[in-house]
């Protein structure tokens, strides 16, 4: 009689604990983009070497076809087709930018029924150079995830709008 | 009843005519100070129109980032900051609420649109990259601060 009931509470603690410690998607797409401020951010005194090595990681976090469509206020529209040619966005701003910092304001994760896809809404806030001259930029994203073999990847970012320049 | 009145009225207060904001960090000082709570009046087609040194409430992200900050420039001015100093169409102007001043703020000048303003907090002793200090556009700005 005691056996059933001991398995019973083992069964529940293990669904239980599976539930409660599970990482949910829209967490999971959240901390993506978490990596993408670290990767993205760098400092005025940091090296090529690591700063390129720290972008370089970047890569995992996007679709082969991802699709990048950016409007940089008073420097226009930037579309970007696949990941390469985001990639080397990347390589030229690390280069050519003297310190850079992307914070996601506020990101809110929607994950769609067939948790396939998913978006989120957030506002950029990227801060370019340090100290007295440097210069804020504030656009509205949309970010898309597509999930393939399990794993999360973005397949498009686009611009909504810019907040604040 | 009285109750259920009452409830009513805060809440309609808080939702169309004005809300409470906390401050939260120290970009106002001295102005406001940090975790000061504030009354902001919302805004709406019928609030008279932004002056500079205006404080106000803006909604940057999402739905809970706001921001209590002063309008420096309105639309159709052209705006720059030099060595810590605010410049509007050229001509520097007086910011008697600035008592911790950087010195060494730099922006280029930039012509704001016909709906956007520039605003900035009052504590310039900080550094600018940790500060808030851009455009807005009007409809992101929540409520205006009565000092």
């Amino acid at each position: 009689m005691k056996r059933p009931v001991l398995a019973l509470l083992v069964l529940a603690l293990t669904v239980g604990g599976y539930f409660l410690t599970r990482d949910d998607d829209a967490a999971i797409l959240t901390r993506q983009l978490r990596r993408i401020e670290t990767m993205g951010s760098h400092q005025s005194g940091e090296g090529q070497i690591p700063r390129q090595a720290r972008a370089a990681n970047l890569r995992e976090l996007f679709t082969p076809d991802t699709s990048l469509l950016i409007r940089i206020p008073d420097h226009g529209e930037r579309k970007l087709s696949n990941r390469e040619e985001l990639m080397d966005v990347v390589r030229q701003v690390k280069a050519g930018v003297d310190a850079m910092r992307l914070e996601f304001l506020d990101p809110k994760v929607t994950v769609f029924a067939d948790r396939r896809v998913a978006e989120a809404r957030t506002t950029l806030r990227a801060t370019i150079g340090e100290n007295a001259n440097s210069q804020q930029l504030f656009v509205e994203l949309k970010v898309q995830w597509r999930r393939e073999d399990g794993n999360w990847a973005i397949e498009g970012i686009e611009t909504i709008r810019t907040v604040g320049r | 009843m009285r109750i259920v009145v009452l409830i009513i009225a805060v809440v309609a207060f808080y939702k169309w005519v004005a809300f409470p904001v906390r401050a939260s960090g120290d970009s106002m000082i001295p102005t406001i100070q940090d975790r000061q709570v504030v009354l902001a009046w919302r805004m709406n087609r019928f609030s008279p129109a932004l002056k500079r040194g205006d404080l106000v409430v803006i909604n940057y992200a999402g739905e809970r980032q706001l921001l209590l900050k002063r309008i420096l420039g309105l639309p159709g001015e052209r705006f720059a900051m030099r060595n810590g100093a605010i410049f509007i169409n050229g001509e520097i102007i007086p910011e008697p609420y600035v008592q911790f001043q950087a010195g060494d703020w730099n922006r280029a000048e930039i012509l704001l649109e016909a709906d956007e303003y520039f605003f900035c907090g009052d504590n310039r002793s900080m550094g600018l990259a940790n500060h808030y200090a851009t455009t807005v556009k009007r409809d992101r700005i929540m409520g205006k601060v009565k000092r």
